[in-house]
């Protein structure tokens, strides 16, 4: 069953055969393929345990609900914002559903001794059964994507339509705030239920605060229990198991292995962080646009995009960007009359998304209190990659028919045709541009010597014999596409591992 | 060899922490004692006694004067309901960001108009100087101009989340009403959530 703050009040003692931090896409595969073998397992979730009725398609409201720090969390330098999600289903709760597998070529480069593509193609396939994983058609794409389907085809570039996991789709464009109709085939809908019927529990609200651990053995964890209105504290949980699995996020999973101060003669915990940061692209059009009607970001273009050896300058994925007022408002550099007049566009303003495959590492730390410092700047390179996916989205939404192109930095970047684009020299600053990641990851990341990598081609920890990652932390390198799906893959695959 | 805007970038800086590093002690801490922040006479007491959470009245002051600044709302009812609301909000971004909030206000009201070459506190000057000194943030140190962002996407959340602005826009809104989702999408999942007192 699931239990919530309301159940928890108070201090709590839990035994089960393994313990689960994290309840997103690692952590929930990993716990259905233990809890269908037979074993108890134990769930606990720093977020609430959230059904469609709570899905109330504000952002004010779901903010707070989806997102760390209510979406505020940012980079030390406060130079990029990123938003990692919480609740019962992770960040599975609020992804736009996009499934694409990591490519057979980065999987192999990797260079791991269990774990390639043909070792994760089974659980690949049997996960996409699982949350029934289709393409789009194209009249189901909305607005933003035609558009941006349009401009790729105009200037032949390679594009194609995405597959997602969703069954039932209103094609409201409120996915990002959660679904209120239930057609997300997300960790909630699919394993969570799968964990409950055969015997796991989940305690949602309650923030691991430590991994207790001695002679190589982790003993077990204690957690707080916080009202979800309040953020009070109202209670403390102790679990005990005899396997760990952590899967809290590539950001909250090094943050609780340094907070425990668990064996790590390397210092390698937190390293190698990579973020995938975004920036937006905004056009104007005379066509309106309109982000309720068709499902968002079902369409890619991956010209800028090749994992092959020697195109190391081709490392900008294209993604067609969602919008609601207070995301765009916040977005846009201005402020009152003029940040007024620009919102009058609204419903005029299409918008793509460079989503760059990083390859500059950032680190996770913590301060005195415990709280998670999040450092990461982006090397040359991938700052030329950056300015060129912008770029590239602005060609492509000028190509599709805009009277202007923008980019949103702090000196308004306005483009009014293709010409300017290339003509027009512009550099930006770590703070110029508002960057978002949505994609943490590699932070405790896989290889086979304990001397350079945290954990185990099997995603066991190297330095205490029960603890296991199961998520976006163990990729040794940035992804370079949506991580869902694999890291529900890896997830499975992981926990085929822990006993 | 060092990009040309990352020079600009560090020399900014300097520039800032060097005239921060004289301002504070001379100005920010006097000024802190000797002025205090100026609000509307009528929306005093209402801020004072909406109960709040975790912003201070003081930071509540500076808030008042910014969002009127960034989203020209002029109806002193609906910036007071904003701020309560913000104040609510800001119990979920973490105590780090809560802590840099409210230092940013601070540094917003007491700080930056002296980097600007005005003796006063921000909430003190008058509509055209407050505007006057948002519109030159944009040019200012890179270091100022995060603080602000952090204010105007709070500005702009609390405004955006009234109908009555986001309507002006075109956007229609929820699609769903807040209460009335259908019992079938919730079935499966109340049976999942465990009984009323019971205990893992």
């Amino acid at each position: 069953m699931i239990f919530t703050h309301q159940h928890l009040r108070g201090k709590t003692q839990v035994k089960g055969d393994v313990c689960i931090v994290g309840s997103g896409a690692g952590g929930s595969a990993a716990a259905a393929y233990l809890a269908a073998q037979g074993k108890k397992v134990i769930m606990l979730e720093g977020g609430s345990f959230l059904m469609p009725k709570d899905f109330v398609q504000k952002e004010e409201k779901m903010f707070p609900q989806l997102f760390f720090e209510a979406g505020g969390r940012r980079t030390s330098n406060r130079a990029i914002r990123i938003l990692h999600g919480q609740g019962v289903g992770g960040s599975t709760l609020h992804n736009i559903n996009l499934c694409k597998r990591a490519p057979d070529i980065l999987l192999d480069g990797w260079h791991l001794k269990d774990l390639n593509a043909q070792s994760l193609r089974p659980f690949y396939q049997q996960v996409e059964k699982d949350l029934m994983v289709e393409k789009i058609p194209e009249e189901l794409f909305n607005q933003n994507n035609l558009i941006f389907k349009r401009g790729v085809e105009a200037l032949g570039l390679q594009g194609g339509g995405l597959m997602h996991n969703r069954q039932g789709c209103h094609q409201s464009g409120f996915c990002e705030l959660g679904c209120s109709y239930n057609a997300k085939m997300n960790a909630l809908r699919v394993y969570i239920p799968k964990v409950i019927e055969n015997g796991g529990q989940v305690l949602a609200n309650c923030r691991v605060q430590k991994l207790i651990w001695r002679e190589q053995k982790v003993q077990g964890l204690l957690a707080q229990v916080r009202d979800a209105e309040s953020q009070q504290v109202v209670g403390e949980v102790e679990v005990s198991a005899d396997k760990f699995i952590l899967s809290a996020g590539a950001i909250e999973t090094p943050a609780l292995m340094l907070r425990s101060q668990l064996p790590d003669p390397y210092k390698q915990i937190g390293k190698r962080l990579h973020l995938h940061p975004g920036g937006a692209v905004c056009a104007l059009f005379d066509e309106q646009v309109d982000f309720t009607q068709g499902i968002p970001q079902s369409y890619e273009c991956t010209e800028y995009l090749s994992f092959e050896p020697g195109q190391e300058d081709k490392r900008i994925w294209l993604v067609g960007g969602s919008a609601h007022p207070i995301g765009v408002a916040g977005l846009l550099p201005a402020f009152a009359d003029e940040h007024r007049q620009l919102m009058q566009n609204f419903n005029h303003i299409a918008s793509i998304t460079p989503m760059l495959h990083d390859t500059s590492c950032g680190e996770i730390s913590i301060d005195s209190a415990g709280d998670v410092i999040i450092r990461y700047e982006m090397d040359q390179s991938d700052r030329l990659q950056f300015k060129n996916g912008l770029k590239a989205a602005a060609r492509i939404l000028l190509a599709a028919g805009a009277k202007e192109a923008i980019i949103p930095a702090r000196q308004m970047l306005r483009f009014k045709n293709p010409q300017e684009v290339e003509k027009k020299s512009f550099e930006l600053g770590d703070l110029d541009l508002d960057v978002v990641a949505v994609h943490p990851m590699s932070s405790v990341w896989m290889g086979e010597d304990d001397h350079s990598s945290c954990v185990s081609s099997h995603g066991k920890y190297h330095h205490l014999e029960n603890l296991f990652v199961a998520d976006t932390s163990l990729y040794p390198t940035s992804l370079g596409v949506p991580p869902q799906i694999s890291t529900y893959a890896i997830g499975a695959f992981v926990a085929s591992h822990v006993y | 060899m060092r990009k040309k805007q990352d020079i600009k970038f560090s020399r900014g800086r300097r520039r800032f922490l060097l005239i921060a590093a004289c301002l504070f002690p001379a100005a920010f801490v006097p000024m802190r004692f000797i002025t205090s922040p100026s609000w509307p006479k009528a929306s005093a007491d209402k801020i004072k006694g909406m109960g709040l959470k975790l912003l201070g009245a003081y930071e509540c002051a500076i808030l008042y004067h910014i969002y009127q600044q960034i989203t020209l709302e002029k109806d002193q009812d609906k910036i007071i309901q904003a701020i309560s609301f913000i104040d609510w909000y800001v119990a979920f971004i973490g105590t780090r960001s809560l802590r840099e909030l409210k230092m940013a206000l601070r540094i917003f009201d007491s700080i930056i108009p002296l980097y600007f070459g005005k003796v006063a506190r921000f909430s003190n000057l008058t509509w055209s100087e407050q505007t006057h000194i948002i519109s030159r943030l944009k040019n200012g140190p890179a270091l100022l101009y995060p603080l602000f962002m952090a204010i105007k996407e709070l500005s702009y959340l609390a405004y955006y989340r009234l109908p009555e602005n986001y309507k002006k826009l075109g956007y229609a809104g929820p699609a769903v009403v807040e209460g009335e989702a259908p019992k079938r999408y919730n079935l499966a999942y109340s049976k999942l959530l465990a009984a009323t007192g019971a205990r893992p």
